[in-house]
């Protein structure tokens, strides 16, 4: 027991050292003495300088960050004996001993050496507990964000093409503020679709990742009218220490069931001890859109509310926003430091954007603590949180009949009857999508290590996801005169506990253990509660209580996943690793009949370049291997057979529901991995390459129930088997590298394949041998003509050719047509052959590629620019922008035409153009979904001159996103889908200050 | 070395605490809420609830079929929407398109399954209530006559003693003739003996039992009525609106007029309130959304008085005034369609005796107020069978106005057929003869007139065949590759995955 003096004393320091960092107090650097100073520059071994290096004297509160051109200065140093560090993740810590003498000026110049592989550095995930980067035999990706010159103001832009085999695509058209994505990491492995996106945690607390719900309209329909935003988009990218990735079961095998997407850690900044740093970052924006739609129509009506360049606005945007254009903010203040016993990283943020179209606009607050403590010698207190509040005002959007994005596209033949865009902006002014969301991320980490050789480490963590959203159709609003209002609200709980204890020894000579054991419990509690009501004349803000007709909705479900896994790591020598593990779990969605599932991992990594036969001069090289197995949930209810209570007038009605499988298991994924970690030529060339082989059994496969048995809806049954398979590469170069003057050059590619191997159903078993989701090259028919994917039997009936038509007009390619009435199908379509299809590419990139290059300039001033490739896929691009089976004329079709007024297309049209102008339902194309997007483009200057010596570092960076978009498809951007808006260019200026 | 030990079985302990807890949690069962799980509905807090599950499906079935079937039989003309509560290509051109869809045929399935599992649960537990079995009864036959009305065949395999799996619809009627005679052994209020004489007289006029039907129909007064609600408003649910009033509200869909239709001119003249229509009260409202490519209105925006639109593919748009909102319940039998059976009936027993059937029709049209002079209609004067039957078609074609029975009342008379083109595509339709394996035509015992519009003759271009050929110029029949059909059928699910049958192929049933 210690006293409550020792307590006092202990805490005291650290205690101080907070509200000194929160800036309550003097810094204690403040002596009596005149200041000393300390000052010098930061370089490489080639005399280069390398910005972001933490300098601190050790046992003091006194720091600086080297700047861009790698000089750096401490101020108010007292006179007296130090310890001066510099640091910085990558890169060989050093230390030097200095004296400084009162009113003196002493220079320290530090040289900074790589890790070349980072071979010591440590990685936590995928691994019971921590692990040393040389022991681990599969592929951890790390995105360290200083590693990201644009300054990204979203998780999502620090996730895109960042690492191999990464597919970050966006839920909607892109151009939404707070829109969500989905991640996808080596393709699809799943049939029911149910997986393949990974799970993530943050600071070792799984969160919520996937998109949140979309919620109804006013009246009522299932056509939402904005789309779903990303719970992950209310992280603070700044606060972001580094990201790791894993991208399969034979990384994440402990990680057991819901695991076989991969997983992904985020970890935040954490405090240190050393001095307080301060960062400000703030940065300025407006944005523009690029075209996404045909000549003639290049925003497919939408003009009004667009703009078409910086500062070049439509009526509407312009009437929206005080300076004619929309604008965005995002700033950002935190500070991190601390003592012996507690370390601390605090910061806040405060984001204002106004989006593409003029309602569309984000207001998001944010906050975060994370502080570390020792309150016993073998005990470390980590407790990290972080709280978000966002609000988000959409514009109507969607397939939605009252949506000012479809209306515009149709125009006269739109919901609203007109073309009249000051009618059709209503949508806009008589109809308010806003929606408050919520996040709390807390998580309590014990580690407590009792012996030198024995690590208990236990977290609890908390993660609560709420978004209420409400969706007001005032009264007077067109299509609904008496007014409407929804109320949704979504709850969504992660509550999760995980424990691992690791205990080493040596065995015999060079060979020692680490064994460990551990497990973790998750529940998911999924809340949503509705509430409708209608008809509120002479409200003007109405709650659901003003409606005149009310209705309310619940649903709720949980599900729980626990675990336990064992793992041991034998080490010969440093050099070589073998690691074998598994782990048992169970789950509440799992059938009653059907228990527990095993998951077994073994690993092994060679540093090769450690053998003493490896040439000095060859650099660092590792091998590595691995093979591990895990799951994929089923549904909530899967298992259970239920009926609804679908009422009717409002008296009990029970209809068939869900008729259940109590054998239903998870999905089982087993994957090995082979690759090899590389430096060479003095650190110059850094390759990384993978080969990964996945395979699913007891794929989770819906039937549709028999009607005649009452109960229609999918049963799931495990009974199919997928393969999964590719390379992956990531190549850094570092092509120039003089004091002056530095080119780097970032590259990482991806071929990914897969294929159903096993299928049940007699309409489904002639797609075994083709890839998952499968598009096909052809157009289909059936009885409601095109679009449809099949005939009523199951059979395709397809068009096909033997190569890809070129439109003979505008020389667009890849357009696939069937023969028109009238038309010989030779010239200009493709022949009517239901027995030679094309080909089936996947329905996700198949090969995915992000490149990135850096150029350094003298002064500090550098250059960046980065792309994204995404290819070897198809995708299904419907006509609707161009609402033709509506009978709008477009001014794309105006050529082709029979008169002025009507929508009759003339005979002698080509077929392509005759496919596109045709009044008809639901016209569409699989199309190559090749494209190129140049993510970024940054420059980025040094400030430090306008600031004062304090100040460590300041730095002006200038960036463009999206800036130009390359795809097949002439009718609008490749995410232009289902009335949205595309991505939009954004431009903004970022200040970053570190004092 | 002493704390060491200490601190070691301190680890283990917790060690120990966690894993335990973590085997706990992975064995804890939960149960989610919500959903109503099965063994509940043995409760005899569920019976009624169960019953109105049946209704509930029915709902689904008549409340969109209603309104899907009246383009097919030409109750109503296409507005031009073809996406949301829009019609289809097929639909325009007289086909039912999705004659195998999962929709109705799911529906409709489930509608009859569950009001027999509720009988089977009922009878297993043998303590239910009269009222509750005469629920039950009544809500078995009338899904069955609905299934008999809307498919040629179906599947009922619920076990040996069931004569499938595969019934054509005539096995329908048998089944709800059946349980229509059950729910009047235990009925004791007279308003469920209304229902089961109405629903048997239905189902005995299918199965040519005229006698009965006659019997049956006169014991059901004029003024009984058997709705099946529709309910949005309460419930939310669109299965539950009334989809021919809602797909044509002026907000947001008008999807469909009444002009062209028969029963459009007939009421401008007659002001029968049984086909009431009238102008868009909004003038932005006076023409459909969509547009039908080819259709020039500038001439008959001007005739009928209407602004110009400013398509000109638009189509004028009068909305139907018999149901008002999506919450207005569609009649499953009634007094006045029992006059019509006992007529039809009487027509086909003996045809001699049309003059006694006229006078039948005639009382039920009299009976009625005209909206435009309010005195009661016009009667009839027919001069032969063949004008009978013609007055007979057409009363019961107003009777039963976006009802969703013309379609299979259309199958039940001949006219139709006999309307179609020589060289058209092959019909479908009749019902198994005696030996069980071969297609019979219904005899040729219907003669008059159906009120067939020329939807294709208002096309004032005269290229256009948009009511026959889809948007691509093709043939509709053609082209959707399947024949022009009266009765839905068994869906392609049910088809492919079900064992018990072997129909993969849509040409046979």
């Amino acid at each position: 027991m210690k006293s409550p003096v020792w307590l006092a004393r202990r805490y005291a320091g650290a205690l101080a050292l907070l509200v000194a960092a929160l800036g309550l107090l003097p810094t204690a650097g403040s002596a009596q003495d005149r200041p000393a100073q300390v000052r010098g520059r930061v370089t490489d071994s080639n005399g280069a300088p390398v910005s972001d290096v933490q300098l601190f004297l050790a046992g003091s509160n006194l720091g600086s960050l080297s700047r861009q051109t790698g000089a750096y200065v401490i101020v108010n140093v007292p006179a007296g004996t130090y310890e001066l560090r510099a640091e910085k993740l990558g890169l060989a810590p050093q230390t030097k001993q200095i004296t400084v003498t009162a009113g003196a000026v002493l220079e320290e110049n530090f040289t900074m050496t790589q890790q070349a592989l980072g071979l010591d550095e440590i990685v936590v995930t995928g691994t019971a507990g921590a692990a040393k980067r040389r022991e681990v035999g599969n592929q951890v990706a790390t995105i360290n964000p200083t590693d990201l010159p644009e300054r990204p103001t979203s998780v999502v832009s620090m996730l895109q093409a960042q690492a191999p085999g990464m597919d970050v695509t966006s839920m909607g058209g892109g151009g939404e503020l707070g829109e969500g994505f989905q991640i996808n990491l080596r393709g699809t492995n799943s049939i029911s679709g149910t997986s393949s996106t990974p799970v993530i945690f943050i600071d070792g607390v799984r969160i919520y990742s996937d998109n949140l719900p979309e919620t109804g309209t006013p009246d009522l329909s299932s056509n939402s009218s904005r789309t779903r935003p990303s719970p992950l988009a209310m992280v603070n990218p700044n606060d972001i220490e580094r990201i790791e990735v894993i991208s399969g079961p034979a990384a994440s095998t402990l990680y057991g069931t819901e695991a076989a997407g991969g997983v992904i850690q985020i970890f935040t900044k954490k405090g240190s001890e050393r001095a307080p740093v301060w960062t400000l970052d703030s940065s300025v924006g407006t944005l523009w859109n690029q075209r996404f739609g045909l000549n003639g129509e290049n925003y497919l009506h939408l003009d009004p509310w667009l703009c078409s360049g910086p500062f070049s606005c439509g009526q509407f945007q312009k009437e929206t926003h005080g300076l004619g254009f929309p604008t965005s903010q995002n700033n950002s203040l935190s500070v991190r430091g601390g003592g012996q016993t507690l370390q601390y990283f605090v910061s806040g943020g405060y984001d204002n954007e106004q989006g593409s179209t003029p309602k569309d606009a984000l207001q998001r607050l944010n906050g975060r603590g994370n502080f570390t403590f020792n309150p016993l010698p073998d005990v470390i207190f980590s407790w990290n949180n972080n709280y978000a509040h966002q609000f988000r005002d959409n514009t109507s959007s969607g397939n939605n009949a009252g949506g000012l994005v479809l209306n515009a596209m149709r125009q006269e033949q739109g919901y609203f009857g007109s073309a009249d865009s000051s009618v059709i902006n209503t949508a806009i002014t008589e109809w308010d999508i806003t929606e408050t969301m919520e996040r709390l991320t807390t998580g309590a980490t014990i580690q407590y290590t009792p012996l030198e050789k024995l690590t208990n480490r236990l977290t609890f963590g908390y993660d609560l996801t709420q978004q209420e959203a409400r969706n007001i159709r005032h009264v007077g609003f067109l299509l609904f005169p008496q007014g409407g209002i929804d109320n949704n609200t979504y709850t969504r709980r992660y509550l999760s506990f995980d424990y691992v204890g690791t205990f080493s020894f040596n065995l015999l000579g060079g060979l020692s253990s680490s064994f460990s054991w551990g497990g973790q419990a998750t529940g998911d509690f999924t809340s949503e509660v509705e509430a409708f009501g209608e008809g509120f004349p002479g409200t003007k803000l109405p709650t659901v209580n003003s409606a005149s007709k009310t209705l309310g909705f619940e649903s709720r479900s949980t599900t729980w996943n626990s675990g336990f896994f064992l793992q041991d790591v034998l080490n010969l020598k440093e050099k070589y690793f073998l690691t074998l593990g598994m782990r048992v779990d169970g789950n509440s969605t799992f059938g009653k009949n059907f228990g527990l599932q095993f998951y077994p991992k073994a690993s092994a990594s060679w540093v090769a370049s450690d053998e003493t036969f490896w040439p000095d001069n060859l650099g660092e090289m590792k091998v590595r291997a691995a093979f591990g197995v895990s799951g994929t949930a089923p549904n909530a209810i899967i298992a259970r057979r239920t009926w609804n209570n679908t009422a009717l007038a409002g008296n009990p009605a029970f209809t068939p529901g869900n008729r259940g499988n109590p054998d239903i298991g998870p999905e089982v994924t087993s994957e090995y991995e082979l690759g090899f970690d590389a430096s060479w030529f003095n650190d110059r060339v850094r390759p990384r390459y993978t080969y990964y082989h996945q395979h699913t059994t007891d794929a989770i496969q819906s039937q549709a129930g028999l009607a005649s048995l009452g109960f229609t809806s999918n049963v799931s049954f495990n009974l199919g088997e997928t393969e999964n398979w590719g390379n992956e590469l990531a190549l850094d170069v570092t092509a120039v590298q003089g004091r002056n003057w530095g080119l780097d050059v970032g590259y990482t590619w991806s071929k990914i394949g897969n294929r159903l191997l096993m299928t049940q159903g007699a309409t489904s078993s002639e797609n075994v041998g083709r890839p998952i989701g499968f598009r096909t090259w052809t157009m289909y028919h059936n009885a409601e003509g095109m679009g449809t994917q099949r005939t009523a039997d199951g059979v395709y009936i397809t068009t096909t050719c033997d190569q890809f038509f070129d439109d003979p007009e505008t020389g667009e390619e890849d357009a696939i047509v069937v023969p028109r009435a009238g038309i010989d199908p030779t010239i200009h379509a493709c022949q009517f052959d239901s027995e030679n299809i094309y080909g089936y590419p996947l329905n996700r990139p198949s090969v995915l590629m992000g490149s990135n290059v850096s150029l350094r300039m003298p002064f500090g001033i550098s250059i960046a620019a980065r792309g994204e490739y995404r290819g070897g896929h198809g995708y299904w691009r419907s006509v609707s922008p161009i609402p033709l089976g509506r009978n709008v004329r477009s001014a794309a079709c105006l050529p082709y035409y029979r008169d002025n007024t009507s929508v009759t297309v003339r005979v002698d049209v080509s077929a392509i153009w005759a496919e596109r102008c045709v009044a008809a339902e639901a016209d569409g194309y699989d199309i190559k979904g090749e494209m190129f997007n140049l993510r970024s483009i940054s420059a980025s200057v040094p400030m430090d001159w306008a600031f004062p010596d304090r100040v460590s570092s300041a730095n002006l960076t200038l960036v463009m996103n999206n800036v130009l978009h390359l795809s097949h498809s002439m009718w609008g951007n490749y995410q232009s889908s289902q009335e949205r808006v595309p991505e939009a260019t954004t431009l903004r200026a970022a200040l970053r200050v570190t004092f | 070395m002493t704390n060491e030990r200490h601190s070691g079985r301190r680890a283990s302990r917790f060690a120990t605490a966690a894993l335990a807890s973590a085997l706990v949690l992975a064995g804890c069962e939960v149960v989610n809420p919500g959903p109503v799980d099965d063994e509940f509905i043995d409760d005899p807090t569920a019976q009624e609830g169960l019953i109105n599950g049946a209704w509930e499906r029915m709902n689904n079935v008549v409340g969109d079929q209603a309104y899907d079937m009246a383009m097919v039989t030409r109750e109503i003309f296409h507005g031009g929407q073809t996406g949301s509560y829009g019609q289809s290509d097929a639909a325009r051109a007289g086909n039912l398109g999705s004659w195998t869809a999962s929709g109705p045929y799911n529906a409709a399935q489930q509608a009859r399954w569950v009001s027999e599992e509720a009988i089977r649960r009922f009878d297993v537990r043998g303590d239910v209530s009269p009222a509750i079995m005469t629920k039950a009864y009544l809500a078995a036959g009338y899904a069955n006559r609905m299934n008999g009305e809307f498919f040629c065949w179906g599947v009922i395999n619920e076990g040996p003693d069931e004569p499938g799996p595969l019934v054509s619809g005539e096995e329908y009627f048998k089944r709800a003739e059946s349980w229509f005679t059950k729910a009047l052994s235990v009925a004791v209020d007279n308003n469920s003996k209304f229902e089961a004489y109405a629903g048997r007289a239905q189902a005995r006029l299918w199965l040519e039992d005229y006698a009965g039907a006659i019997a049956d129909a006169r014991l059901v007064p004029n003024d009984f009525v058997r709705m099946v609600e529709m309910d949005f408003s309460t419930g939310g649910v669109t299965g539950q609106a009334n989809h021919v009033m809602w797909a044509q509200a002026d907000q947001p869909f008008r999807s469909w007029t009444t002009l062209y239709t028969y029963y459009h001119d007939y009421y401008a003249q007659s002001g029968d309130p049984r086909v009431p229509w009238a102008p868009f009260p909004r003038t932005e409202a006076s023409w459909c959304l969509g547009g039908l490519a080819g259709y020039r209105n500038t001439t008959i925006r001007a005739q009928l008085g209407l602004p110009a639109a400013t398509a000109t593919n638009s189509v004028p748009c009068f909305q139907q005034q018999k149901y008002k909102t999506r919450d207005d319940d569609i009649r499953m039998a009634s007094g006045p369609e029992m006059r019509l059976i006992e007529a039809e009936a009487m027509l086909r027993q003996n045809p001699a005796a049309w003059p006694q059937a006229m006078q039948i029709i005639n009382a039920l049209r009299t009976s009625y107020l005209s909206d435009k002079t309010e005195k009661p209609l016009e009667p009839w004067s027919a001069t032969s069978l063949e004008d009978a039957w013609t007055y007979l078609m057409r009363e019961r074609s107003f009777e039963t106005w976006l009802e969703g029975r013309r379609f299979a009342d259309m199958r039940r008379w001949e006219p139709y057929l006999r309307q179609m083109p020589s060289d058209g595509p092959t019909l479908k339709y009749g019902r198994y003869g005696a030996d069980g394996s071969t297609l019979e035509a219904i005899p040729a015992h219907t003669p008059g007139q159906l009120d067939w519009p020329c939807f294709e003759c208002v096309m004032s271009n005269p290229t256009s065949n948009l009511f026959t050929n889809n948007t691509r110029g093709r043939p509709a029949l053609e082209d959707l590759s399947m024949p022009r059909e009266l009765c839905y059928n068994i869906s392609s699910n049910e088809r492919a995955n079900n064992p018990k049958i072997n129909v993969q192929d849509e040409d046979t049933p």
